[in-house]
């Protein structure tokens, strides 16, 4: 079993095709997986940038330092700094393989558009009973008219792209 | 005009109230039920088995931490002059007050606990009890829609004007308190902060809010001066400085770890329906919460009053799980610890600007031990009483761009050209600060069984 380990960090991140940027992204893939029904092995809770998974965090840093994953520090023209997680070296676990479309999907999704589409999802699972609502009201900044819009229609690719999702949230 | 109202307060000394309607609603507020229940929470939980000076409660917080977002307001106000909105500081004032009032007994400990059991963070109660109780009513009895404003303000993640930026920012009124709050109250003597300089030196400027690399938005908050770029130093080096002597310190934390663990073995007999083996009566508010963790009035039966007072039951428990770990809470019988990161620096050795290959020996060799641990099945103890508490942490008390934060996480600082710049670059003190992180174990001493384990498993 790799769920929870650092080996499950890179055998999705190979199950991506090998490279994810940006750190926000990385948490919100493993995030949705979870609530997709995949055994991921880490347990979310609410963050400054929704769900958040302190464990997923360390098993990243971990993968790095065990040489599954490389974490480079890149810089935009404008200043900003993010990380990219590349992996190559470990073999995709028969229970992500099944979740490379999902992945594929996440991997090429605006970031913060995913994050939203991710919370809204996350809450749901929560019991939230208007998570669109309450995404908009935590994330006021992120959650422009035209953003939430574009992250309704991620949340239904998303949804399309799950082996099974019979008892997934509309 | 109402009656000045004045509190004395070892941090601030006087903390007035005055006669005006605004600051007479928040007295209000203070009265209330809710709010007075902070006074049985302490801000630190069990820190005081360690500094056992260290019992203010969060009310005396809580107080602080409306001083001080008056005296941000005020910064704020001489700031934008004619723009300054009163109403948006009343709104930030008023959260700085609230921002508490929906922390659990033992602060941060029972948020692990509500972590592992997905019951949502402390800001969300926070804002169902301002929204939901008399807390709300004082604060609607202001103008109408004031609750709301302040409900959003405790429930949004990233701040979204300057005076949101006094409740959540770098320079918020909570740390601002807090900081000076705990050193104060544990006695210890570094940490220190040049307060009012610093305050005398903020400015607001507009900063990005970035993700991942895009630049998301921008955003007003409070930047430091160009004359206070050391006072700005110091408080992170403060803060850096709080992790390993207050917040961390293992002693504290292997209660905190005691504690969680045993409120997670009280919460799966209640949902076995084996309340009895407890040790608690079925009414009590523990036992009720873990049946209804939503229900908002049970919630608020819960302080560190009630817990204390149920330790004695606790500890006479017949499941010895339960009995075992209240019995050690309550006699200070701590698990022992085991400091991993420390024993790899005894083997591999920290130098002066630390060798970036001796550090990834130290980071790999740790991670190797993480992987045999977990796979070793020590750390899961189902019903028995639990043999290793493992423990892992890392904080940043200055994230710089360059190191993944995001560019709201970072203090902006006014340089010599009065251009805006990020504080790491203007100060090698804060450039050269790593993250605090530990990894420890904590064990009984006399189980040389799990002890040899643990030793195979370092290496040793």
């Amino acid at each position: 079993m790799i769920a929870g380990t650092p080996k499950l960090v890179g055998s999705l991140i190979v199950a991506s095709g090998g490279k994810v940027v940006g750190r926000t992204r990385l948490q919100k893939m493993v995030c949705m997986l979870g609530l997709a029904g995949f055994d991921v092995g880490f347990d979310f809770s609410y963050h400054h940038h929704g769900p958040y998974s302190e464990d997923l965090s360390f098993a990243v840093s971990d993968a790095d330092a065990l040489g599954l994953v490389r974490e480079t520090q890149c810089r935009t023209d404008w200043g900003g700094w993010f990380s990219t997680f590349e992996a190559d070296v470990i073999p995709i676990d028969s229970n992500i393989e099944l979740a490379r479309p999902l992945l594929g999907v996440m991997r090429d999704a605006n970031s913060v558009v995913l994050e939203l589409a991710v919370t809204a999802a996350f809450l749901d699972s929560c019991g939230e009973q208007d998570p669109w609502g309450e995404v908009q009201r935590r994330k006021s900044q992120k959650a422009t008219p035209f953003r939430i819009g574009e992250a309704k229609r991620l949340y239904s690719k998303l949804k399309e792209n799950i082996p099974d999702s019979g008892d997934f949230a509309q | 005009m109402a009656k000045l109202q004045r509190v004395r307060d070892p941090v601030h000394d006087l903390i007035e109230f005055n006669g005006e309607e605004f600051e007479q609603v928040c007295w209000k507020v203070v009265q209330t039920p809710q709010f007075q229940r902070l006074r049985r929470i302490k801000q630190l939980g069990f820190s005081d088995f360690v500094y056992p000076g260290a019992v203010h409660s969060r009310f005396a917080h809580s107080l602080g931490v409306f001083h001080t977002a008056r005296k941000l307001a005020k910064v704020v106000h001489k700031q934008l002059g004619d723009s300054f909105d009163n109403r948006g500081a009343q709104q930030a004032i008023a959260a700085a007050l609230v921002h508490d009032i929906g922390h659990g007994p033992f602060s941060h400990a029972f948020e692990e606990v509500l972590k592992k059991k997905k019951l949502g963070r402390h800001e969300d109660k926070s804002v169902r009890i301002i929204q939901d109780t008399e807390v709300g009513e004082a604060l609607e009895s202001f103008t109408p829609g004031f609750r709301d404003r302040v409900a959003e303000i405790i429930g949004s993640e990233t701040p979204k004007d300057i005076y949101a930026a006094i409740v959540t920012s770098q320079f918020d009124a909570d740390r601002l308190d807090y900081m000076r709050r705990d050193r104060m109250m544990t006695g210890t003597q570094s940490s220190a902060i040049d307060f009012e300089w610093l305050l005398a030196n903020l400015e607001v400027k507009r900063v990005p809010v970035d993700q991942d690399g895009e630049k998301v938005s921008e955003v007003e908050t409070l930047v430091v001066g160009q004359k206070a770029v050391l006072a700005a130093e110091a408080y992170v080096v403060g803060l850096f400085q709080l992790y390993p002597t207050i917040y961390f310190h293992k002693a504290t934390r292997s209660a905190e770890k005691i504690f969680s663990a045993l409120l997670m073995r009280v919460f799966e007999l209640v949902a076995d329906e084996s309340v009895a083996e407890t040790g608690l009566p079925k009414n009590h508010p523990i036992v009720q919460f873990a049946e209804s963790p939503e229900d908002l009035a049970v919630f608020q039966l819960l302080d560190d009053a009630v817990v204390w007072g149920a330790m004695p039951l606790l500890a006479m428990a017949n499941d010895p799980c339960t009995r075992e770990l209240a019995h050690r809470l309550l006699n200070r019988k701590l698990y022992k610890v085991r400091d991993i990161s420390a024993e790899l620096e005894s083997i591999y050795p920290k130098t002066a600007g630390d060798d970036e290959d001796i550090g990834e020996k130290r980071r790999v060799k740790e991670a190797e031990i993480r992987e045999r641990l977990k796979e070793s099945g020590l750390l899961s103890s189902g019903e028995s009483i639990p043999s290793v508490l493992e423990d892992q942490v890392k904080r940043d008390p200055y994230k710089r761009h360059s190191g993944g934060g995001s560019a709201q996480q970072m203090i902006h600082a006014i340089d010599r050209s009065g251009k805006l710049t990020e504080l790491s670059s203007l100060s090698d003190v804060v450039g050269s600060l790593s993250s605090f992180s530990a990894y420890r174990l904590y064990c009984h001493p006399d189980d040389s069984d799990v002890n040899m384990k643990l030793d195979k498993i370092v290496g040793k």
